[in-house]
Parts: C-alpha cells; sequence; structure tokens
C-alpha cells in the first residue's frame, strides 16, 4: 500500500515540477489597495463635478500576479497608470486573480458598470468572450491576447510574426555557417507558431540557402535545460541563436557568451554582459498601447476582433529593437548596408501589409 | 550523427546525469536507513541558493560548495529532527521541506536583489585532464570537466565502499531492514538514522552546488526543476545501491540529452512533446515494471519509537 502512494506521490511531483515554471506568485488575493478604491470614490463624485473635465469612462484591470513583481504584471499596472494620466478615465484594479475566480471578477466589474474591463494576458480570453456576451455594452479588452470576439471583446497584442520575421532575416544575413537556430518552449501555442514559423520564413525569404533549426524545452524558465539545447544547436553547427524564454535565456546567453556565437537578449544588462555576442534586445513598452488602445476603444475607432501593434503602427511601436542609446542593432555585427535592405525588405513590407499567420507546421521542432 | 555531434551527446549526458546522480546517491543513504528522502528537491534548491550568495560575496568556488553543502545538511537535519525524533510523516515533511524551500529562496531572492535581479558569477571552468582527455569519443565526455565532477567519480565507489563494507554502513542497513534488532544489538536506531539522512543532505547539497555553480552560473526560482525527484526515481531503480544508482542517473541524463539532439536530428514531423516526454516515460515505465521487482528496505517510512 505504501509503496503505491509513493509511487502516485512521485508520479505527481514530476508532473508538478513541470508545471511550476508557469506559476509562482502570491496566496493572497486583494481587490486593488484601499487606497486605490477610495480615490475611485471620491473622483466619481465631488471631483468630478468639481473639475468638470473628467470623462465618465470607467476602467478595471485584472492581473494575475501582484502589481508590483517586476515582471509583467506590473508592466500592466504601470501601463495603465499611465493611461490614468493622459486620458482622463477613471481605473480600479485587481491584483492575484487566480485562474479559477477570473471569471468572477470579470463579471463584477462589468455589474458594477465599469465600461472597459481590461484582461492583463492571454488567458483571460475565454472568460471575457463568456462575459462578453452577457454584458453587450461593456467593453473587454484581452491584452496578449490572440481572437477576440466581436462586438465587444477586443485582443490586442504585439505581432509577433513581425519582430519573428526581423530575427530571422537578420540572422540569416550574418550567418558565416548558413545554419541559424531558435530555442523556446510551448510548441503549438499559436505566438509561438507565429513566432518561430515567421523566424523561419524570414531567414529562408533573406537567403534561401539557410538550415533552420528550432529546438522547443519542456521547461522556459530552467536555466540548465535552455543551456544543454543552445549547446546542441551550437555542435549542430549554428552561429546565431534567437530564444524565446522566461529565466531560461540567461542558459542561452551564457552558452553563446562562451563560444562566440550571436543572440539576443533581454534587457541593457544582457548588453553589458555580452556586448560582443548580443544583436539587439526587443523593447514591449506596453504604457503608450494602453493609451493608445483605451483611446481608441472610448472614441468607438476599435471594439472587436483582434488589434496589433508593430511595424505599421509607428506612432505607437508595438516593439523597439534597441541595442543602445543610438542603434537598434549591434553596429559591430549588423552593417550600415544590411540596415537599409532591412528598412526596405522588412519594415516596408509590414507596414504595407502588417497581418501574417504561421501554422504549427511552419514552427515544428527540428531542421527545416 | 557525426564524431562532433555525437562528442558533445557524450559530454551534454555527463552533464546533465551529475547533478541527478548525486541526489540519487544521497536518497540511497537516507533510504537505507528507513527514511523515505522526499525532500530533495528542497535540499538542492536551498543548497544552490546559498552556494551563489556564498560566490558572490567570496568569489571562491570551494568556499561556496561547502556552504552549499553545509545548507543541504542543515536542512536536512531539521528534517530528521521531524522524522525521527517526533516520529512526525516522512513523506509529508519532506513534501513540506520542498515547498518551504521553494517559497524560501524564491522570495529571499527577490528580497535581496528584488530589482536588478540577482548577479552572474564567474564560470567554473572544466579543467582538462592530460593524456587521460585525449582518449577518442570518451575523453573529453568524462576527463574535460569542472572539478565537481571529478569529485562525483571519486565519491562513487567511496560511497558504495562505505556502504556495503563500512561497519557504519551495516548498522545503517540494519536500522532500515530491522529497527528493534538493530537497538537490541546496541546499535543507536535513531543517530545512525539522522546520520543517514544528513549525509543524504549532503549530496544533494553538492548537487544543488553542481546544478547552480557550474552550470546556472546564477541563481533562478525552482533551479532544481524535478531533478530531485529525478534522483529519487533514479535510486529506487538502481535498488538504493550507489553503484545502481548511477547507472540509473546516467540513462535520465541520456534520454533527457537524447530529445534535445532527436529535436534537431528530426527530418520527420514529430511534435516536440512527444520527444520531451522521453526521460518522463522512461521514468514512469520504470517505476510500472522494475519498480515493483525491488524490495525496499523493510522499515522504510516506519518511525521507531524506543521504550
Amino acid at each position: 500500500m505504501k509503496r503505491k502512494v509513493l509511487s502516485a506521490i512521485v508520479a505527481m511531483g514530476l508532473v508538478l515540477s513541470m508545471f511550476t515554471g508557469c506559476g509562482g506568485g502570491q496566496e493572497a488575493q486583494s481587490e486593488g489597495t484601499a487606497e486605490e478604491s477610495t480615490t475611485q470614490e471620491s473622483s466619481s463624485t465631488e471631483e468630478d463635478t468639481a473639475e468638470g473635465e473628467k470623462t465618465d469612462v470607467k476602467v478595471a484591470l485584472l492581473l494575475s500576479g501582484s502589481a508590483n513583481d517586476h515582471s509583467w504584471n506590473q508592466f500592466g499596472y504601470e501601463a495603465l497608470m499611465k493611461a490614468k494620466e493622459e486620458t482622463d478615465v477613471e481605473v480600479a484594479f485587481s491584483e492575484n486573480v487566480k485562474t479559477a475566480d477570473q471569471l468572477q471578477a470579470i463579471r463584477d466589474y462589468a455589474a458594477k458598470g465599469y465600461d472597459v474591463i481590461i484582461g492583463h494576458g492571454g488567458a483571460y480570453e475565454d472568460d471575457m468572450i463568456k462575459v462578453g456576451a452577457e454584458f453587450p455594452d461593456t467593453q473587454f479588452i484581452v491584452v496578449a491576447g490572440g481572437k477576440g470576439a466581436d462586438p465587444n471583446v477586443l485582443a490586442v497584442d504585439t505581432a509577433p510574426w513581425q519582430y519573428g520575421y526581423a530575427y530571422g532575416w537578420i540572422a540569416a544575413n550574418i550567418t558565416e555557417t548558413n545554419k541559424i537556430g531558435f530555442v523556446t518552449g510551448m510548441e503549438g501555442v499559436s505566438t509561438m507558431n507565429n513566432l518561430v514559423g515567421s523566424w523561419r520564413d524570414g531567414a529562408k525569404t533573406a537567403n534561401p540557402d539557410v538550415e533552420t533549426t528550432a529546438v522547443y524545452i519542456a521547461d522556459m524558465g530552467d536555466v540548465a535545460q535552455a543551456r544543454e539545447a543552445a549547446m546542441s544547436l551550437k555542435a549542430a553547427g549554428c552561429d546565431v541563436i534567437i530564444h524565446e524564454l522566461n529565466a531560461g535565456m540567461q542558459g542561452v546567453v551564457d552558452v553563446c557568451k562562451e563560444n562566440g556565437i550571436y543572440t539576443i537578449g533581454r534587457s541593457e544588462s544582457d548588453v553589458e554582459y555580452a556586448p560582443e555576442q548580443i544583436l539587439t534586445y526587443t523593447v514591449f513598452d506596453w504604457g503608450p498601447k494602453y493609451v493608445d488602445m483605451v483611446k481608441k476603444v472610448v472614441e468607438g475607432e476599435i471594439s472587436g476582433g483582434t488589434y496589433f501593434y508593430g511595424f505599421h503602427t509607428p506612432d505607437t511601436p508595438g516593439f523597439t529593437f534597441t541595442y543602445d542609446a543610438d542603434n537598434g542593432w549591434n553596429p559591430e555585427i549588423v552593417s550600415t548596408e544590411i540596415l537599409e535592405k532591412f528598412q526596405t525588405e522588412v519594415v516596408d513590407l509590414f507596414a504595407a501589409d502588417p497581418i501574417r499567420e504561421y501554422t504549427a507546421e511552419d514552427a515544428a521542432s527540428g531542421t527545416k | 550523427m557525426n564524431v562532433t555531434v555525437l562528442v558533445e551527446y557524450l559530454n551534454s549526458t555527463i552533464r546533465v546525469s551529475v547533478p541527478i546522480i548525486l541526489v540519487a546517491i544521497g536518497v540511497c543513504y537516507s533510504e537505507r536507513g528507513g527514511v523515505y528522502a522526499m525532500g530533495s528537491e528542497g535540499y538542492m534548491l536551498i543548497s544552490a541558493f546559498v552556494s551563489v550568495v556564498t560566490m558572490i560575496y567570496t568569489n571562491n568556488h570551494f568556499i561556496s560548495v561547502l556552504a552549499g553543502i553545509l545548507s543541504g545538511m542543515l536542512v536536512a537535519g531539521i528534517f530528521s529532527y521531524f522524522t525521527v525524533i517526533l516520529g512526525a510523516d516522512q513523506v509529508i515533511c519532506g513534501l513540506g521541506i520542498n515547498f518551504v524551500m521553494l517559497g524560501l529562496t524564491s522570495s529571499l531572492q527577490r528580497l535581496l536583489w528584488g530589482v536588478t535581479g540577482i548577479p552572474r558569477i564567474p564560470v567554473m571552468n572544466a579543467v582538462e585532464i592530460p593524456v587521460l582527455s585525449k582518449i577518442p569519443l570518451i575523453g573529453s565526455m568524462l576527463f574535460n570537466q569542472p572539478i565537481p565532477i571529478y569529485l562525483t567519480y571519486l565519491l562513487i565507489p567511496l560511497v558504495w565502499w562505505i556502504m556495503f563494507r563500512s561497519t557504519w554502513g551495516l548498522q545503517l542497513r540494519a536500522v532500515g531492514e530491522n529497527p528493534s534488532c538493530a537497538d537490541t544489538l546496541g546499535i543507536s536506531v535513531r543517530k545512525t538514522r539522522i546520520l543517514g539522512i544528513i549525509t543524504g543532505g549532503a549530496f544533494c547539497g553538492l548537487s544543488g552546488a553542481v546544478l547552480s555553480l557550474s552550470q546556472v552560473q546564477t541563481f533562478t526560482e525552482n533551479i532544481s526543476g524535478g531533478r530531485g525527484w529525478f534522483g529519487l526515481i533514479a535510486a529506487t531503480f538502481g535498488g538504493w545501491n550507489p553503484l545502481g544508482a548511477t547507472g540509473a542517473g546516467l540513462i535520465f541524463g541520456a534520454a533527457e540529452s537524447l530529445q534535445l539532439r532527436l529535436q534537431i536530428m528530426s527530418k520527420i514531423n514529430i511534435s516536440s512533446y512527444v520527444i520531451l516526454m522521453i526521460p518522463y516515460l522512461v521514468a514512469l515505465l520504470f517505476i510500472l515494471f522494475i519498480g515493483k521487482s525491488r524490495r525496499h528496505p523493510a522499515a522504510m517510512g516506519k518511525f521507531y519509537k524506543k521504550y
């Protein structure tokens, strides 16, 4: 009996260890902060009439983690505050909304009469579509969502196929071995299909002789695993390795630094760490996008379906390639000629025709 | 498969296996004494954290590895107090240790280096052993590695000898098989078990230090990522014999490395999930088929109360 229990626990442990990478965060669920809800109350009554300038639009934000996690959820919180400053809307937010509670949280805000409800993460998409049908007069926005629903559920994201294509295009232009690699996880998720598929497409378009190899790892937060994946790409002869990982990206950057392979970073500190190996890091500043999407929604410009930011929205860029204050790409590696070609062959291409879609087959693991 | 790829594959197998093997050895010591080593993942985590922090402040690999081992022993000591002295449920306690260590290391990391993230530490360079590293194929796999890996090679026969040829090893196995009999012969069941658990903690600690110092080169949340569990299975696979556990650890390491290479080489479209499953499948198949035939120490999981 004891043995069976033991086997069951070991099996559970294995399964758990696969999921921990995605989980984390605090347990307690707090609905906004005390100050936040009071500001919201007062502004809706006295201050509102006193200033006479505020719009009547009330915006609510749902975060899956804590608003000061120095990461995804904090970006969302800060973006909301920026939107509040620049558009004069009233805001409220809930942090640590667990998956099991999110449906109720969305419904609560809708019932309380909020006009715009933003879910910060693709995980809110299905529940928002469900509640969206119940409250046709409320506008729902899924940040980093993929499909949305007419007429009132809007999925907003940065076009992953645009920067994926750019990575592939640049990599194919600088490779000497004609072999380039990509390390990531979550095969089959639509963002990954678009990212890896477009990376392949961009590379093959720039140079049809390039061999592109994608490796998927089980845990995007596992540095040692990512390291092994990068080592295997190195052994296969790749001299440019792109990645889309969580904490695991450090393993890839380490291997690239040790072996003179070109790669990308995630922040300024990566450029400082491996200035000769890092090509660029991509900044996804959600602040301007929040301001823009709230404005567009309030003005009725967009309301349902999908909306993407990218090369085609130069006023509110979806992403910015950054190397240092003056350069988007590492000037030692990516020459001005390549960048001029990049402008016409990549930027202008997407400015004219922004939407693409790639399938799981385009993004399949292995060499193509 | 050409030769460079093969050599790289063998190298990778060693890198992936060593942390698992070390945990498996630790588990052997704890479980031969009759105490489930469910907390191995937790010992690894705390050691990985402590060794990286020590490395940041001392910049000395030796001291950092030592600090990691000591932290593993300390936490194992706490576990042994609850299970051997107070008689708490070993499985529950072990799982508790894992969760507490995961939370503790993650929060400490954020508390200390919240905004900037924990710094990277200098790489632990591979030390090439002359002549031996020139052996074709297996040369660079076995003899061009960081020092803790060589230490592991030396430790494997040593721990086997201690377990099966030394008096203490005999006592440890005795308290795991029949504690009351061992007690009547004048062996202190408590002391022997506690020592076994703490030895286990030391090996898990070494494993965590190797992982964080020589491979990851920093600390990240949940850095052990299930390696402690693999170690637990490898120990069972190897029949609680350090040599068998080593073999099992190598099989898991080889499976894990193979799946990365299979992805690269596959010309046909197989979902990466199917390939990623390989190491887990190996583990599960083992539990299903071979696991049953292994006879675990008779008193495993049972609290021994002295009257």
